[in-house]
């Protein structure tokens, strides 16, 4: 499986992709903002995404959105420090599979990622 | 030892409950009576000394033999009356005496809020009337075995809370609905037994709010969203901790929680939990307010540690005649002030010492500072009874004290961590600073200028207001009379500050100029032996005065306003300071005309000069000797 990880921060998405302890994951993308995540979706089609909510060019919510139309199946976290119950609701209306709110611990990312894989394998089976 | 009375503590438990020891001494008893009562009780840590019945000392068994076993120590001591002892421990201070009925949490705070050559020292405690024991010494070390038993008891109450925490259990279908199944205690968490069928949130609109009940609502529909991973959104379930209304008028605190109920994989329905943590919730704000109560104290113990020592030191020295004389004009009782006049006198104090507070980095004090100059410029206005203005003024004032003696305190917990640290830390003692045992001895060689701290402070408030600057001097201390730097420190405080607040510019608008964004500020000594000044000019890089503002407003005064000479004088004039609003940098006239005021009681003048968009410079000159 691949993961795709959408953040503006390059803070962020190092310490995202340290986060990854999952054996199945075997490629790691990296987009900083909206746009570039539904071009390298589109390109690498990666089974598992994080996702930041307010990005430059194109927010986390458009970007849920496109993606999901080009794959229907796409696995989607969103991980963001924005605490908004009705934005979060929102990216799960679009189609996010869960929210994680920042700040996160290295251990809360690992155990959301294992539970987006599994839930990337129900979904391909 | 006994050790039981720490068994029988309670979170609520207070001095009264530690163990005490009621022998007391007159100061006018030999030293030997002393020696006799600590050999006949090994555990008895001190003796209250009185003087004509009046609590006048405690002495510790540590002190009294630190005194004995000296050279000679017996014979010196035992034959002659306590008070040479109490003479010899230079004892001016009161001991600390507390209410038996002080909590022991309280109390230690207290007790470690004395001067540090003192911390280990018993405490005495005094009784309620008439329970026997009038007045008793009790160990420190037994203090703070009691708080650490008290911390321990704490914790394990929270725990036990959570424990027998009230839980209720209902179930909801996939309308939201709730079933007939759920648990006896639902119905006495929430004060009514929801009907069956209805949608849980319409049940909770009433308890909840509004918002809430529909945040409940999208919450659910979520849940039975199967694209949605379960255990990926608890972290926005919006009722964590609901505040709920019951029917009673009551309110409590529950949280819920959501699991969803799976039949051949697919979901079906939600299983709701339901805990009463209103007794957790309040557990935690009072944790959370002992929390910022310590952080308070350790910030104020930061903000003494980054401060300049030099400066500290002055300013704390200066600090307490300052209030006082404050305390003094705000009581109606003292001196022959008008009331207006008091006023006048202690704003011009507060906002001299609200400004000297942000140059030593004491950010806290210069807060509250603010906080009372706002206050006095609203009492200036009101039709409130002046003797209610003065009280409430002198309440005002009372923060500012508490805030000197936290400060002092800082500076006496840090002067105790270790010798070395010491030297990093301003005296809060007069008698000390200048000593052998000062902190920054001030010898003939080398003199702090009176710019000492002003870099820092430049750097850091030209920050704050968003126009970056730097200070710059080629200046040196030795080339000032000693009588003028205190008064110039205060001047160029003023200056720096309506520079910074109104001379300067952001820097966008500078490099749109031609000039550098970061602004300076110059500080230039001359002396003219000739003709007997001092020359000191203080000088900006920034808009310069805006010379046709400041005729219109010379005008309004009705000040003579012809030519630059006379609307250079014009702007020391009290109240002519043209900026709207008061904050905590620059404040509202008072700046400039107090400076003027200051120089000419030394005999000395200032004038401002100005190329609009270019500079603008204040030239002072005082007189110095042949």
């Amino acid at each position: 499986m691949n993961l795709l990880i959408v953040d503006d921060s390059l803070i962020v998405r190092n310490a995202i992709e340290r986060c990854v302890q999952n054996g199945e994951i075997s490629s790691v993308f990296r987009a900083e903002n909206g746009q570039e995540a539904v071009e390298m979706f589109a390109h690498h089609r990666p089974e598992l995404v994080t996702m930041d909510l307010t990005m430059p060019k194109l927010d986390g919510l458009q970007a849920i959105s496109r993606i999901r139309s080009i794959e229907p199946n796409s696995s989607i976290l969103v991980i963001s420090a924005l605490n908004s119950h009705k934005t979060a609701m929102e990216a799960i209306s679009r189609g996010a599979c869960g929210f994680l709110t920042k700040p996160f611990t290295e251990r809360e990312v690992g155990e959301a990622l294992e539970e987006l894989a599994a839930h990337a394998r129900r979904i391909a089976h | 030892m006994a050790e039981a009375f720490i068994q029988r503590l309670t979170p609520q438990s207070t001095l009264a409950e530690l163990p005490a020891y009621g022998l007391t001494l007159d100061v006018e008893s030999r030293g030997k009576e002393a020696g006799r009562l600590f050999e006949s009780d090994p555990d008895l840590p001190g003796i209250v000394v009185t003087k004509a019945g009046r609590v006048r000392f405690v002495l510790s068994r540590g002190q009294y033999l630190r005194l004995v076993s000296r050279n000679f120590g017996h014979e010196v001591f035992d034959p002659r009356p306590i008070q040479l002892m109490l003479d010899t421990l230079d004892a001016d201070d009161e001991p600390l005496i507390l209410e038996d009925r002080t909590a022991i949490q309280d109390a230690v705070g207290r007790a470690l809020r004395r001067p540090r050559a003192l911390i280990y020292e018993p405490i005495v405690v005094r009784s309620s009337p008439g329970s026997g024991r009038e007045i008793a010494v009790v160990d420190f070390p037994d203090l703070l075995r009691a708080d650490s038993r008290i911390s321990a008891l704490r914790n394990t109450q929270m725990e036990q809370i959570l424990a027998t925490v009230e839980e209720g259990f209902m179930m909801v279908d996939a309308e939201g609905r709730i079933a007939t199944e759920r648990s006896a205690s639902v119905g006495k968490i929430f004060g009514i037994d929801p009907a069956a069928g209805l949608p849980l949130p319409v049940f909770l609109e009433p308890l909840l709010g509004e918002e809430k009940a529909e945040l409940c609502k999208g919450y659910l529909a979520t849940l039975f969203n199967p694209n949605v991973i379960e255990k990926l959104i608890a972290d926005i379930n919006p009722l964590l901790r609901a505040q709920v209304r019951t029917r009673n008028g009551t309110t409590k605190f529950l949280r819920f929680r959501f699991v969803r109920g799976l039949e051949n994989g697919t979901i079906q329905r939600i299983l709701v939990k339901i805990e009463d943590i209103s007794r957790e919730v309040e557990l935690e704000e009072e944790r959370r307010a002992e929390e910022m109560r310590a952080k308070e104290r350790i910030g104020r113990i930061f903000e003494v540690v980054r401060a300049d020592p030099g400066p500290l030191a002055a300013f704390i020295r200066k600090l307490s005649p300052e209030l006082k004389r404050v305390r003094q004009w705000l009581d109606p009782e003292k001196g022959d002030l008008s009331f207006e006049d008091r006023l006048a006198q202690v704003y011009r104090v507060l906002h001299g010492l609200k400004g000297e507070a942000g140059l030593v980095g004491l950010d806290s004090f210069q807060r509250k500072a603010h906080l009372l100059e706002q206050q006095l410029t609203a009492a200036r206005r009101s039709s409130e009874l002046e003797v209610a203005t003065l009280e409430r003024l002198r309440n005002g004032l009372g923060e500012l004290e508490s805030a000197q003696d936290e400060i002092r305190s800082a500076i006496e917990q840090l002067r105790g961590l270790s010798a070395a640290s010491a030297d990093a830390v301003p005296s809060a003692d007069p008698r000390r600073a200048h000593g052998a045992q000062g902190s920054r001895p001030i010898n003939g060689r080398e003199v702090v200028p009176f710019w000492d701290g002003m870099p820092g402070w430049i750097d850091k408030m030209s920050q704050r207001m968003g126009k970056p600057a730097r200070f710059y001097t080629e200046a040196k201390a030795d080339e000032l009379p000693a009588q003028y730097r205190s008064p110039l420190r205060d001047v160029l405080i003023q200056l720096v500050r309506n520079s910074i607040v109104h001379g300067l510019e952001e820097p966008e608008l500078r490099r749109k100029t031609g000039k550098p964004a970061l602004a300076t500020l110059q500080l230039a000594i001359r002396r003219h032996e000739d003709r007997g000044q001092l020359e000191v000019i203080f000088q900006d890089d920034g808009r310069g005065l805006d010379w046709q503002r400041i005729a219109e407003r010379a005008q309004q005064l009705g000040l003579a306003a012809r030519t630059r000479a006379e609307l250079s004088r014009s702007i020391f004039t009290a109240g002519f300071s043209t900026a709207e609003q008061t904050d905590l940098d620059a404040g509202r006239g008072v700046g400039l005309d107090l400076v003027k005021t200051k120089l000419e009681g030394l005999g000395g003048s200032i004038y401002a000069h100005s190329e609009p968009g270019t500079f603008c410079a204040f030239q002072i000159l005082l007189p110095i000797g042949p």
